[in-house]
Order: structure tokens, then sequence, then C-alpha cells
């Protein structure tokens, strides 16, 4: 029995972009221009049919290097612009098998005509900033008429919106143009996410706003003691918002000393999410990285060193992380043999959650909410 | 107003003049400002347009300068530490073609009020500061690019990297001038990296004192524009201002939320000074420093400078559009010296009301009256003190202080000594 191919909702709640689709859209632009060349069917959708999603939570841009095509430069607007405009040309180009999710129809829409739905992510706020000494929404509005529907107010590092994990020692609120990113994004019905977002600064959020809010990719600080993870308290307050806790497979967030975290962690992961949170407030937002992510690469490479080599494509996105291995943004991940739980590092191990679900007292509604029906319900509540 | 309208002959009348002979200088009644030694200073000529005496012809009406004052003022050191000439000399620079902008703009304004030092912003947190373009780094690369072109043919400045240089420059009759920033955000370069390559880059260029934050948010710290976040240094902060303390940078924390501000008194193992600023106690602006900062100061060793900006020295009389002189400036220079001391206090005037740019407020971005996005309004009329009105006034500081009782040391310490000090240990 495959039981996600029986459910109406499966959702990847956090996943980069993938640079293989970038780089091919590129490739063949002109032949994409013209609807001869689907860079998205050739690349982007076997992949993610053998994950078994039909709903994508999908970064196309936010605050880490990693977002940056081309080269490590500050260009975190004109980088989110270029992805989603990928996107948009595929479909202007006739490309119909997948969907910018917008609207509850558009979601309708997905399962019944058995598409890919995206529903699109910025993951941190810089590409919101506007020149040194001016900051305008109109970033904001223009995004979100690009199709933006997510949107998290920092990664890990500082921003002009608020503070990061990596930047707890601040002890800051968000800033005036925080402030004003929260109360337009609700007003647009942008789905706010506070992952990596720092305690106060997620406080501060959680009084503005009065609507559902998500961490899209997180563990449980109470099992793995990585900055990245949330406190009890936190998973609380966003389950009582009606929001969803988005439970990554990153080896850091699942087990933060362990080598190479098993099943075993992941699972004890969820069980204490949905213990805090309960069962109708806990997702899985595996966070895949923005490449293909071999299983089995050896350890001197270190944190998301990947070459062609490894991927078997040209690279287009420098890593932060090739400089400075083990770090993303201020946070140390360490440098592990797989930056993901053992058996559940690539798009084609996705499914195996749903075994790992069953096999520990888990029923079938119950799996269909975590599996995508939590956060398809935040979604329908947002847009 | 102060109108120096007389030097905006742009036909040919801006020809470096000839310095005066020994003889014609001492026939005047100029309070002048000497070197360090007693050296007499260069003094601007009589065919100069920009004369002291329109100043002081409509200045003496109202103040006379005691022989005491005129006597502390040839001794005394006096270091303005917080200088906006930039403004005013890259427009004449590139928009009216000028030459000898130094020598025969500012010079004669500093002799005339007897300013010897002055730290001058060079950059960095929004256009106004970087020559008008929101390129932070190329702003303040061509903001310093111009002093050191300046520098080789004036006869009346050198940019100055030590207390030795100043010294050096004093004795040479020459005005020191000091590399400053106000705001670090050209230093920030990309993001998530936390490089002190930019630090030590325009370091090596001459910056010798940064001011960390403007009004806004910077990857350092924050300015009084975001106090709301009340956030304080972050990881880069800190980084930042340990490489300041190791190579030799004074760190300036005006404009700096308190957070931050009491970060970087834990941080810093150097003393830092704040360039322009008031006292919360004498005026209530969430600009000036409470009296737990001030402590907090005076336990670091570092130096309080006083600026002749109306709405940070006295709020309600500038709103009411009352005359205000430098006797309220005293009051605050009282309460500090009540809490700390007199040995740290300095001067850092902050003047800005200049001919071509005689209210910078109005040419803020997004709109004017904003600064970095944070709106402050446009200042009413002339937004500096009445006494003294700009820097060529500045000798009547002295005087102020004589009449308030103070003593000759303390006065020579609030003119330039305590900032000397300061500097002698921060920058070497």
């Amino acid at each position: 029995m495959n039981v996600i191919t029986n459910n109406t909702y499966i959702m990847d709640c956090h996943q980069h972009i993938l640079d293989d689709f970038i780089f091919a859209f590129l490739e063949h632009e002109k032949e994409v221009v013209k609807g001869t060349f689907s860079a998205f069917d050739t690349v982007y959708a076997p992949m993610l049919r053998e994950e078994g999603v039909n709903f994508v939570n999908l970064v196309v841009g936010g605050d880490h290097v990693v977002q940056v095509l081309y080269s490590a430069s500050n260009l975190r607007f004109w980088d989110a612009h270029k992805k989603i405009d990928a996107l948009l040309t595929e479909l202007e180009s006739g490309c119909s098998s997948f969907v910018i999710c917008r609207s509850s129809e558009d979601i309708d829409r997905v399962v019944e005509e058995g598409l890919i739905g995206l529903f699109l992510s910025l993951e941190g706020g810089i590409p919101l900033q506007g020149k040194p000494n001016l900051n305008l929404l109109s970033s904001l509005r223009s995004f979100y008429r690009m199709g933006l529907r997510s949107l998290q107010l920092t990664g890990n590092g500082r921003n002009r919106l608020g503070d990061g994990v990596a930047q707890e020692r601040t002890q800051g609120r968000l800033t005036t143009f925080g402030r004003q990113v929260v109360e337009e994004a609700d007003r647009l019905g942008i789905l706010l996410d506070t992952a990596q977002l720092s305690d106060n600064g997620f406080y501060h959020l959680m009084e503005l706003t009065n609507r559902p809010v998500v961490d899209s990719h997180c563990g449980c600080l109470a099992i793995s003691d990585f900055p990245g993870n949330i406190s009890d308290e936190r998973i609380a307050r966003i389950a009582s918002s009606g929001g969803v806790v988005g439970i990554s497979f990153r080896a850091a967030n699942i087990a933060m000393h362990k080598d190479w975290p098993t099943a075993e962690d992941l699972i004890n992961q969820i069980n204490h999410a949905v213990s805090i949170a309960g069962v109708d407030h806990v997702g899985l937002g595996p966070d895949f990285s923005a490449f293909l992510t071999p299983v089995d690469r050896v350890r001197e490479r270190g944190y998301s060193n990947l070459g062609p080599e490894d991927t078997q494509f040209n690279r287009l996105t420098p890593v932060q992380s090739e400089k400075f291995p083990g770090w993303v943004d201020g946070v140390w991940n360490g440098v592990r043999k797989s930056d993901f739980v053992d058996g559940y590092g690539a798009h084609g191990e996705f499914p195996g959650i749903t075994g790992l679900l069953l096999t520990n007292g888990y029923n079938l509604e119950q799996i269909g909410k975590i599996l995508g029906g939590n956060m398809i319900r935040v979604y329908r509540d947002s847009l | 107003m102060y109108d120096d309208s007389q030097t905006n002959e742009r036909s040919g009348t801006n020809k470096l003049v000839p310095f005066q002979s020994e003889s014609q200088r001492t026939q005047g009644s100029i309070p002048r400002p000497l070197g360090r030694n007693g050296a007499t200073c260069v003094a601007p000529g009589p065919g100069l347009a920009l004369g002291y005496d329109t100043f002081h012809s409509e200045f003496s009406r109202s103040v006379m300068i005691s022989d005491r004052a005129k006597s502390l003022n040839r001794q005394s050191l006096t270091i303005d530490i917080h200088n906006h000439m930039m403004f005013e000399f890259a427009i004449r620079q590139q928009a009216y073609g000028e030459k000898d902008i130094f020598d025969t703009v500012f010079a004669p304004r500093l002799q005339t009020g007897g300013i010897n030092v002055i730290a001058t912003s060079v950059g960095s947190n929004s256009p106004c500061l970087c020559n008008l373009t929101d390129d932070l780094v190329l702003g303040s690369l061509e903001q310093i690019d111009m002093l050191r072109i300046e520098e080789q043919s004036s006869k009346c400045m050198a940019i100055c990297c030590s207390v030795d240089d100043i010294i050096a420059a004093a004795g040479q009759d020459k005005a020191a001038v000091l590399l400053a920033f106000e705001g670090a955000r050209a230093m920030e370069g990309l993001s998530g990296e936390d490089s002190m390559v930019l630090l030590r880059t325009f370091y090596r260029l001459g910056l010798r004192i940064n001011c960390i934050v403007g009004a806004a948010r910077t990857m350092f710290a924050d300015g009084m524009g975001e106090a709301g976040a009340d956030a304080g240094l972050t990881t880069y902060g800190v980084k930042l201002v340990k490489e300041m303390n190791k190579i030799g940078m004074l760190i300036d924390l005006t404009h700096m939320n308190d957070r931050s501000f009491f970060d970087v008194m834990e941080v810093s193992d150097k003393p830092v000074i704040v360039s322009h600023v008031g006292v919360q106690a004498v005026c209530d602006n969430p600009n000036n420093l409470s009296d737990e900062q001030v402590l907090a100061m005076g336990k670091n060793g570092g130096v309080i400078c006083m600026e002749i900006v109306k709405i940070e020295v006295d709020r309600d009389a500038y709103l009411k559009g009352e005359s205000i002189d430098f006797n309220r400036v005293v009051d605050h220079i009282d309460h500090i010296v009540q809490l700390i001391g007199p040995d740290h206090v300095g001067l850092g005037l902050d003047f800005d009301n200049f001919t071509h740019v005689n209210n910078i407020h109005r040419a803020m971005c997004p709109a004017p009256g904003s600064i970095e996005g944070y709106y402050t309004g446009i200042p009413e009329g002339d937004h500096m003190l009445n006494e003294p009105k700009n820097d060529s006034e500045a000798y009547v500081i002295a005087e102020y202080l004589v009449k308030r009782g103070y003593s000759d040391a303390d006065i020579l310490k609030i003119l330039g000594g305590n900032l000397l000090r300061v500097l002698g240990e921060t920058i070497w």
C-alpha cells in the first residue's frame, strides 16, 4: 500500500529551488520561451514526483548566499526575481504541470487535475530591503503580485527587518520596517514563517499578528540543542495561533551532536512536536537543498560542499560554506558525512516517512494531517 | 543667519590669498588659533572675501571676549570632533569646479573660530554623507580622495592619522584634519561574511574615527531610529569593536541605541567618544545621553562632545523659536562635570549650515527631512545656535566657560585637551 498516493495533500514545507532547474532553464531559455522545452518538466517535476509530493513551499530567495545565482553578491532582490521569473516564464510558455498557488481555488485545481502546487516563499527579508536609506513596502507588494505567498522575516543573521537566531545576543525585537512588513503581509495574505527568527523577534511578531503563523523547518530545542530549533514554548505559541511546525530532516536540527542521525532521532522529534503542539499543528519541512544531495559523500568535503563531480551538474551557486565549512550565516551546523538524517537525505527518500509514522503508532488520518493536511489548512486560512 | 555669500564668487576670486606677514596678523584683534607651542597660525588675509569682519562686527555687538578667553584660545589646541565640511566641499569642487576650496573657504572659518583640529565626516550611512550616491563605499572613497588631492596643494591643511601628525600640523600652523565616518554601513561587505576587510581598508586610507551607526540599522548595531527594536551589538558588531580597538580607530557612539551603547562599553577596552550630543537631564531629546550613559562614559574614560544644534541643546526653546546661545550648552557641560568631572567633555559642533548646503535635511532621502528613512523633520530657520552660529565663531566658547567660572585648566581640557588625550589612547 502506498499511503502517500492515497492522501489528498502531500506537502514539503520547505525546499530550495533547484539550481539544476535554473541551470536547465538558462541553458534552454530560448526554447523555453518558444514553448519547445520545459526545464520544469525535464528537471524539476520528475524529482518532485519521486518525492511524492503535490505541494511544495518553495524557497525562491532569501538571506543566505546560497540563494544567489552566479556570484556571492548582495543582489538578493535581483536573484529572487530571476527565480520567480523562471517559473513564470515556464507557465507562460505552456508548461502545465504545476501551479503557482495564489488562492484556495489554485489549491483545489492542483488536487483535481493532479498537478504540482508551488507556494513561493522567501527565506529572509533581505530581498525586500531597499537602497541604503530606503526600505519601502513596494518590494513586498511586487513579490506578492509575482506570486509570493510565504515570508520569513530573517535567515540566521541580521537584516533590516529583524535578527535571526545567530544574533540572539542582540536581544532585538523587530525593526520599524519589520513591523511594517508584518502588517502588510497580513493585509495581503502572505503567510508569515518564523523559521530562523530570534526569540525576541518571534514573540514580537506574535504580538503583531492575529493570523496563524508557521515555522516551516525546525526541530525541537528540547531534543536537539541547535540554534535553529525552537523551544516548547515557541512550538505551543505557533500551535495556539493555528499554525504549523515543520520538522526538518537536516541532521543539525534533528540531533545536533550526532554525526549521522537516524530515523529514530527523526521520529523522536516528530513525537515531541506532536506532544507539545498536537497532531493538527505539525508538518514536514525537510529542507532539501538547492542541489541533488548524495546520501553518501566524503566527510572532507565539508558541509554542502558539493562540486560538479558530486551533483553531475554544473552548479551555479557559490556556497558560503565553501569559504566557511560548517557555518551558515553565523550558525554552526557541523561538518558531517551527510547533512541529513540517514535514510531521509534526498527527494527520493521522502516517501519513507509514511512507513516511519505508521510503525510509530500514527493512524492514517493523523498521517494525512502531518504529511500536508495541516499546512494546506493554514494556507487556506491565509490566502 | 550666517551669510558667507561673499565667498560664493565663482569668477576667479577664489584664488589662494597670500598669507599675511607676522606683523600684519598681530595688528588685528582676531582671536587667532595658535600652534600648540604658541606659534602663530596662518590667518586669512584682508583680501579674502570671507573676512572675519563680517562675523565679528555682527557678533561683537552681543559678546565681548575677555582677555582671559582670548588667551585661552591662543593656548588651546581646539578640536572640533564632528565637522561636516564635505557636504559643502564636494559640491563646490564637483558642481562649481572651484579650486583650493579648503584654503579659501574652510581654513579661514576655522582660523577665525580658533579651531585647530577637525574630524570631518567622509561617509557613510546615507547618500547625503557619501557624495550623494547610494553606493556608500564608492561615495566614501570619492570624498577621501577629494581630500587627499586637496591636501597635496593645500597650504592650510594636513590629513592626520595620529597624535604626532596632529602636533606636527599644529606646529606648521596647518589645520589638522582627521577622517571620520558617521555610520559604518560602508564597511558591511557581503551579507553573512562578517568581514573586517573594509574596516581595515578604510583605516589604511586614513580613517581614524568611526561612528558605528547613524539613524537606522547597520549589521553592527542600531541607531536611535530603531530604538523600538531594542537590539544590542551583533556578533559582527562585537568583532568590529574589537578590531577597532586593535588597529587603532576611535569608536564614536553617537546616535547609538541604549542597549548597543552599553554593549560597546562592555566590549571595548579603549575609551570611546560620543562626538556630537547633549544630555537628557538638560534637554529631553532621546538622542541625548541619559545620566546612566554619562556615568558609563566616565567609567570608560571617554569624552562626551558638545554640539551647537539647537534641537539637542534646548528642544523646547527651539520649538518656540527662542534664541539659544552657548550658555545652554554650558548647562549640559555643568551636568556632565557634576557627574563625572571635567575630563570627559569636548566639542563636536556638528555645524552643517553652509552656503550651498545650508540645510542638508532638505536633501535627505527618501523624502526631505528624513534620515535613513526615519522622518526627523526639516529644521525651521537656522537650526544652529544663535551664539556661536557656526564654526567661525567657536572662539566664543572659551568666554562662555570663563563666565561660568571654569578654571583655565578645565577650559583647555574642554576645548581640546580631553579629546587629545583619548586620541592618544586610541589612534596613537
